[in-house]
């Protein structure tokens, strides 16, 4: 059996592992009720904002067949409460902390970043592709000049290194991604959810209260694949993969598509163990197979 | 560490239309609140998204859930029989909290009527004074069992069996002891009438409420409901910091 090292540097980020949670699928206390977050190679926590966000009338979450929709909205209790709630008690844990960040403006994502400059957070992931909200974000991620702007505002200000996650709501990610790239972004993450709609037939309605929500879960899995395949041809920049990874081997699959790095989003919710299952799936499959590391794996990669 | 576990299924029984018992054995003992619930996978490689499913009574290493066959998922449930599996997760939520003297009046509506059998068996045993007061549509379920525990108040929406109406008109109707804390699950419309029935009589009232879960656990914020908190309207997840409420606080 091979003996198989799992760290990669992400970024410049050093990670034990290249497993990682997807913003919003992930809360401190919560998942780690169920496992010990120190397994995992980084955690990214859920969106937040400056201000306090009230999210999307309930029902937000609607099931489709193999994926979720959600429409939560990024309610989120802002930065302040953020550092000392979720910051405050990620202290304890040998885990870095990759904060995704949300706002309406490229004001408000400017204020997010300087407010947790002074953090322990080791990373930001700029969520510029959430498409529920109807005031903002969706903007800024389907338009390449607006997405460099606000990469480009934010780089400016963050004292850390910075992953624009990009949305598939567009018909050429790759223009995206180039955009973000000469904008400065250290590093992009895919894919966020995809729009979707969902209808109940007995009551005549969207099943969600915000009648779309975003698309997740492994239904969304070759899409994501296919995407950061294109990204990798088509910028140098590191990688975070994710959208539909439930194993090891979903997880193995993006690498060699692309991916320096993965994230586990939609399986955390359906069985909270998932990001620490898919650590132990990935290290088996490398047993496996004979790979030593994670670059080995990548390099396998005949496509 | 909490942890989902796989449950053998030792019975499966239709115990009224559309209606399932489902005794579930576990290879740990569980140490259930009133008014808890677990989540339910159906590991189809499908549908995905937990059911959460009260707990209608946890004694040792056996689980009993009552439920209705509704959808895809509870449809897949009550197809299970016994010697099948069953992931389940350890339980979660709040539960209802009990005072320590007086008298407990349980209202259940539908399904809501499960989850106080077990809180009834809690309650006697604390030396509390019990009624239960249930709304069924039509057919009763769970009635011999209510009964070994204490007073059984019934009411039908089509009058088959006791009192022909709701349960909170059936309430209106009977002598309710000043003594008396509300504990309650049920549809959102019987809870709102409770509430405003409880406020009348300036009777304590928690109430359990339902809504749609991503995860069951508190990491997705997908469950959330509205309480007015001394005038601060606030955001509270079903599932975590609920499913039960301070009735007077819910904002229906
Ligand atoms: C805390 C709590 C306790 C519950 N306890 C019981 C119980 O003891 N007995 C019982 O019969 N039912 C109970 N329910 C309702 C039960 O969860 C739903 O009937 C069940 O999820 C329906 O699943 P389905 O696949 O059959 O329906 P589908 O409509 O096919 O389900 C689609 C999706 O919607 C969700 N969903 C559908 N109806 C509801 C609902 N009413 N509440 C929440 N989510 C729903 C499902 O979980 C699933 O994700 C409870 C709900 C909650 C929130
Ligand atoms: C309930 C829920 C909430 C989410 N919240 C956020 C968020 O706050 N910020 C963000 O960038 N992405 C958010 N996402 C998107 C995920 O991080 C991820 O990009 C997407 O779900 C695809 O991965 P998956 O299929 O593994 O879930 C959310 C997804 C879900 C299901
Ligand atoms: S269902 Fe995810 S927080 Fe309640």
């Amino acid at each position: 059996m091979t003996k198989v090292d799992l760290s990669v540097n992400f970024a410049g980020l050093q990670m034990k592992n290249p497993v990682t949670t997807a913003s919003g699928t992930f809360a401190a206390r919560e998942s780690g009720e169920f496992y010990d977050i120190s397994r995992l190679g980084a955690v990214i926590t859920k969106g937040v904002a400056a201000e306090p966000w009230q999210g999307n009338p309930t029902p937000r979450i609607a099931e489709t067949y193999g994926g979720m929709l959600n429409a939560v909205g990024l309610q989120n209790p802002g930065a302040e409460e953020y550092i000392k709630k979720e910051l405050g008690y990620l202290k304890d844990f040998d885990v870095p902390v990759i904060a995704n960040l949300a706002g309406h403006s490229i004001e408000e994502y400017c204020a997010v970043t300087e407010m947790l400059n002074d953090t322990d957070v080791a990373m930001y992931e700029l969520n510029i592709s959430c498409p529920n909200v109807k005031l903002g974000g969706i903007g800024f991620g389907t338009d390449p000049k607006m997405a460099a702007e606000v990469t480009e505002a934010v780089k400016k200000v963050s004292r850390k290194p910075l992953i624009v996650k990009l949305t598939p709501n567009v018909t050429d990610i790759t223009a995206i991604a180039k955009a973000v790239e000469s904008a400065g972004a250290d590093a992009v993450s895919l894919i966020n959810t995809l729009l979707g709609m969902r209808i109940d037939l007995r009551s005549k309605r969207p099943l969600l209260a915000n009648g779309t929500g975003g698309f997740s879960g492994p239904a969304v899995k070759p899409v994501a694949i296919r995407m950061v395949y294109q990204v990798r041809r088509a910028i140098s920049l590191p990688i975070l993969g994710l959208g539909g990874i439930m194993t090891g081997e979903d997880a193995a699959e993006f690498l060699m598509a692309g991916a320096d790095a993965v994230a586990v989003g939609t399986a955390a919710l359906v069985d909270p163990t998932a990001p620490v299952d898919v650590v132990e799936g990935l290290k088996a499959f490398m047993e496996r197979e004979g790979y030593e590391n994670i670059a080995a794996l990548k390099a396998a990669f005949k496509g | 560490m909490k942890k989902i576990s796989v449950a053998g299924i030792k019975e499966n029984m239709l115990i009224a239309p559309d209606i399932y018992r489902m005794e579930l054995e576990l290879s740990e003992d569980i140490n259930a609140l009133p008014g808890q619930f677990v989540n339910v996978y159906l590991d189809d490689g499908a549908h995905l998204l937990p059911r959460p499913i009260s707990i209608c009574r946890a004694e040792d290493n056996r689980l009993t859930l009552v439920y209705r066959a509704v959808g895809v998922g509870t449809k897949i449930m009550a197809g299970l029989t016994e010697g099948d599996t069953l992931r389940v997760s350890d339980p979660l939520g709040n539960g209802f909290t009990l005072p320590e003297s007086g008298t407990v009046l349980l209202v259940g509506g539908g399904v809501g009527v499960p989850p106080m059998l077990g809180t009834a068996i809690a309650a006697k045993a604390k030396g509390l004074n019990v009624i239960a007061a249930h709304g069924y549509r039509s057919e009763l379920f769970l009635k011999e069992e209510f009964e070994r525990v204490g007073q059984l108040l019934i009411a039908t929406d089509d009058g088959s069996a006791g009192y022909h109406g709701t349960v909170v008109e059936l309430l209106r109707s009977s002598d309710i002891p000043a003594d008396t804390t509300v504990l309650s699950c049920g549809p959102k419309p019987m809870l709102k009438a409770l509430v405003q029935y409880c406020e009348e009589k300036g009777l304590p009232v928690q109430v359990s409420l339902e809504e749609r879960m991503g995860c069951g656990f508190g990491a997705c914020v997908g469950c959330v409901c509205k309480l007015n908190q001394n005038g601060n309207i606030v955001q509270k997840r079903v599932c975590k910091d609920g499913p039960v409420f301070n009735g007077s606080e819910v904002i229906f």
